[in-house]
């Protein structure tokens, strides 16, 4: 039996995000759980993520190897009520945008609202 | 609740420090062995003498069992928790326990680390640990860390509370102005505002001077029950109160990125202490960022929830200013051997004793020390020191 990881890992292998909905308190989780980190409650439900979300903070990595470009790494607040990190790409990203999810290569990858990758 | 019979019921009898800066050709237990002994004679004990440890390593998960094997003691009280820099913090807590109950008579707590000139360098040590102890929902973005968690709460904080820049920089420049008049500090030239906004990008907001030092450094201290502080040679430190409290492991786990668990770790201190903010003389906060010691200030009550940038504007925490922060110029520009809670009590315990020179805190009666620890300020441990005269 695969454990909430190796689940999560599956279906963001497959090119989705889903998440782990409780039925006792109807809140996401993540990360993935065996039980509810809200409530306790243990009976836990995949569902896909929406996809939209909000860019909570962002930094850019400038330790980078000579040749590489810096690159973002954000956290960003979904609208099923979870925060998780993952790449913002646009021309300026900015705390408090709304962003779009992609999957590529099981990253979770954001680009600006509107903003066509 | 408060825990107040442990109000004063232990002291800090002994201090030491040992290779801060560069110590070539010293190992990570000769460090931490050479403050140990300089911590126990500091004391007017001997190693014999030592029946309880606390230790910490970031690297050896069974620590304690090479500790008691090369200094050759044999406690009944071990006590190896690691929650990362702010261990040696909290284990004033289990110290005042175990020496309350009568398990032991004389508690060592002691670090050292060689990071900066070890052959086993910081690039190795982030590798191993990154492969022990994966982030599997962090990983794939690399983050720079622990730079970039803070920078994430760096950056939410001037989001939030239009915190800025130049005001993170204040910070760098008044640890900086202490450590030019502590003669153990190892980066000492002159630091300006300029210089810290100009400095090479690490992770934004970020440059290099928002970033701690990697040095190398023992540090170690004792700790007695009260009565028998009293026929230590050097004046007696005592511990007035002490908490600790932990949230979270990674970044993405922290429920407010403004908001440290320091807010309950000062409470739980403050409320076994009986003191609070305004009773404190110098206070020493753990600065791996130039935004831990603005969380603190705001999280321990020295000001209200946002206003720690405006708080340190125009040197308000350097010598000369308000509220006198990281007297030895902390990680910043003292000393950071990867853990550096052990050198924010023994500074405290120095301002305390008066023993500072240049950099002493005229009439310093009651010290806070703040450990932060894990790469988001994941835990925190505050502790209230006090001379004889605040018991």
């Amino acid at each position: 039996m695969n454990g909430p990881d190796e689940e999560f890992r599956l279906a963001l292998e497959s090119g989705e995000l889903r998440l782990q909905h409780c039925d006792g308190c109807a809140r996401a989780v993540f990360p993935p759980r065996i039980f509810c980190p809200h409530c306790g409650g243990t009976a836990l439900a995949w569902r896909p993520a929406q996809g939209g979300g909000e860019v909570y903070s962002s930094t850019t990595v400038h330790m980078v190897p000579k040749g590489q470009a810096p690159y973002n790494v954000s956290l960003v607040a979904l609208d099923e009520g979870v925060r998780l990190m993952g790449r913002v790409e646009g021309r300026q990203v900015v705390i408090g945008q709304r962003v779009t999810l992609r999957v590529e290569k099981a990253a979770l990858i954001f680009s600006p609202e509107g903003e066509t990758p | 609740m408060s825990g107040s019979s442990l109000r004063g019921s232990i002291a800090i009898t002994g201090v030491g420090t040992a290779g801060c800066g560069e110590a070539a050709g010293l190992s990570e237990l000769e460090l931490l062995a050479l403050a140990a002994h300089a911590a126990v004679v500091d004391a007017g004990l001997t190693m014999a003498d030592i029946d309880g440890l606390c230790t910490a390593n970031l690297n050896i998960a069974m620590w304690p069992l090479n500790v008691v094997e090369y200094l050759g003691i044999r406690p009944t009280f071990i006590e190896g928790t690691n929650i990362g820099g702010s261990a040696f913090v909290a284990h004033l807590l289990q110290a005042a326990l175990a020496l309350q109950a009568g398990i032991c008579n004389a508690v060592l707590v002691c670090y050292g680390s060689n990071q900066r000139t070890g052959t086993f360098g910081r690039r190795e040590r982030t590798i191993a640990r990154n492969s022990l102890d994966p982030a599997p929902y962090e990983a794939p973005y690399a983050p720079f860390n622990p730079p970039s968690s803070y920078a994430l709460i760096a950056a939410r904080h001037m989001h939030q509370y239009g915190t800025t820049r130049p005001q993170l920089a204040e910070v760098a420049v008044a640890a900086r102005g202490w450590a030019r008049l502590n003669p153990e500090a190892f980066s000492r030239d002159p630091l300006s505002i300029e210089d810290v906004l100009n400095a090479r990008m690490v992770s934004d907001p970020f440059g290099t001077h928002d970033c701690c030092l990697v040095t190398d450094g023992g540090g170690a201290f004792v700790l007695t029950r009260a009565e028998r502080a009293k026929d230590a040679p050097q004046p007696s430190v005592y511990m007035l109160g002490v908490g600790t409290a932990a949230w979270h492991r990674t970044i993405s786990g922290m429920a407010d990125l403004t908001i440290t668990p320091s807010v309950d770790s000062g409470c739980r201190a403050y409320a076994m202490s009986g003191l609070g903010p305004a009773d404190i003389d110098v206070l020493q906060l753990y600065d791996a960022f130039t935004i831990n010691p603005i969380l603190a200030l705001e999280d321990l009550g020295f000001c209200a929830k946002g206003e720690g940038g405006p708080f340190v504007e125009g040197g308000a925490i350097g010598p000369g200013g308000r509220l006198p922060v990281n007297t030895n110029g902390g990680g910043l520009s003292c000393v950071q051997p990867n853990m550096y809670g052990t050198f924010a009590v023994i500074e405290a315990v120095r301002q305390l004793r008066g023993s500072c020179g240049d950099r002493q805190v005229a009439g310093a009666r009651a010290a806070l020390v703040n450990g932060n620890g894990g790469n988001a300020a994941a835990s925190q441990a505050t502790a209230i020191l006090g001379t004889a005269e605040t018991l």
